[in-house]
């Protein structure tokens, strides 16, 4: 054979040649035995390549895994506490499920659209001044969060005033007690929609302003949360929600379903379209 | 049967992360996308889950690249200035010099071609020939030849670029 490769001394180095061509591996062993410029030139290779790693090494260090919490959870295991479970609210995905939010008007639509036809949901990259008021409660549940702004939960000239808001959940803090699966879709009257795949890590019920609302929270993969807030009643006229940024608003099943997460929208609607 | 993506998570997120993290140089954000990869990953079943991920990654990772540009020159400037408020402390010089390094080295990748510096974190992320041909689109036989190349030129890069911090600290 006439001399190796680089690319072949590579291969060989890296130990892949005999397992992408197991012919050209014992040529080029057997070549190797007898030149002495190529067994040269594979210890000036052998160096480039542990200079290689080493900078790679050095650069891009092993981390550790955050544990993957969403594998589905085996049917009849208890629910966590939701008093024990610590959340990461910075890191936090947040639905909203309930009497009707932006995205209704947006829509204007009645009844249902089924996942496949998410494409047509209204997307929006709020900038409106209500972005600041989400910021502050989104970490609801927490004592002392600053009462929010009435404008921010104020409803459109001429719509009642009846669906829940962000701001509405903030000013029940204290309220919320956990339950089980089962008492909260007694006290919502109807089933708890969520993401099938994802560890249930608490359900809370509240009673917000004489309506019946639960939330939930749910694991996702390497430490995020998603939680999701679902109302008794559905189907009333949109009072005008806080929109935070990047925000799919779809109706799922009579719910209204608002979306905001720190991904991009395609995992949005990803997430979306698994909601049941 | 459904794929057990707890159980890909676990093998493949140090893999993931280190390539993601090589394509986007910010540990953080690699994170970030490791798991907007295995949020969009829920509810489907590959064939092969590696090869999946990877895919989906790399492409995460390509829509990210613009902004990380940006993002990448912010935190150096931002590293410039804690670096003058750290250089009183102790153990400041060796960190210092540890971080100045990385910082060569991603140049280093930088000046590689996409493709070369595609094979080579795909390789260095713990892939195989044949699955770093799969995702690139490389023959198996070619796997070789651009990793030397890669290599070659990261080294070359990288040693040139610590001979002009030798020349301008005489």
């Amino acid at each position: 054979m006439s001399h190796a490769t680089e690319g072949e001394l590579h291969a060989h180095l890296d130990g892949a040649l005999s397992a992408i061509d197991p012919a050209a591996a014992a040529r080029l062993a057997e070549h190797l035995d007898r030149c002495a410029d190529c067994r040269a030139r594979l210890d000036e290779e052998r160096a480039i390549r542990a200079c290689a790693a080493d900078l790679l090494a050095a650069a891009l260090p092993s981390v550790e895994e955050p544990p993957f919490e969403a594998v589905a959870r085996p049917a009849g295991r208890p629910l966590p506490s939701a008093t024990t479970h610590r959340f990461m609210w910075a890191a936090s995905l947040v639905v909203a499920l309930g009497a009707g939010w932006m995205g209704h008007a947006l829509l204007g639509g009645h009844g249902d659209i089924a996942s496949s036809e998410l494409d047509g949901i209204a997307q929006t990259g709020s900038e409106e001044k209500e972005d600041r008021a989400v910021g502050r409660v989104s970490a609801f549940g927490e004592k002392a969060a600053a009462p929010a702004p009435e404008a921010a939960a104020a409803p459109e000239a001429g719509a009642p005033r009846d669906g829940i808001t962000r701001n509405e959940i903030a000013r029940t803090n204290g309220d919320w007690r956990a339950v089980s699966l089962e008492e909260a879709e007694r006290w919502i009257a109807t089933r708890v929609l969520r993401v099938p795949d994802l560890e249930i890590t608490a359900v809370e019920a509240a009673a917000v302003e004489g309506r019946r609302v639960i939330r939930m929270r749910q694991a996702l993969p390497g430490g995020g949360v998603l939680e999701l807030v679902q109302e008794a009643e559905s189907g009333r006229e949109a009072a005008k929600a806080a929109r935070p940024p990047s925000t799919l608003s779809v109706r799922i099943g009579g719910a209204w379903v608002r979306v905001s997460a720190p991904v991009a929208s395609d995992s949005l609607r990803a997430l979306v379209s698994r909601i049941r | 049967m459904s794929t057990d993506w707890g159980a890909v998570y676990t093998n493949t997120y140090q893999d993931l992360h280190r390539f993601l993290a090589g394509k986007v140089w910010d540990p953080d954000r690699a994170h970030d996308l490791v798991q907007e990869t295995f949020v969009r990953a829920l509810g489907h079943d590959p064939s092969d889950p590696r090869a999946w991920v990877f895919t989906v990654a790399a492409n995460l990772a390509r829509d990210e690249a613009r902004s990380a540009v940006r993002h990448r020159r912010h935190l150096q400037l931002l590293r410039t200035e804690a670096r003058d408020e750290e250089a009183t402390e102790p153990e400041a010089p060796a960190r210092m010099e540890r971080e100045r390094m990385r910082e060569e080295i991603g140049r280093a990748l930088d000046r590689l071609s996409l493709r070369d510096r595609e094979v080579l974190l795909l390789w260095n992320s713990g892939n195989s020939y044949e699955e770093i041909a799969r995702l690139t689109g490389l023959s198996a036989g070619a796997i070789g030849t651009t990793l030397a190349r890669a290599r070659k030129r990261l080294v070359r890069e990288y040693e040139g670029s610590e001979k002009d911090v030798a020349r301008n600290r005489r």
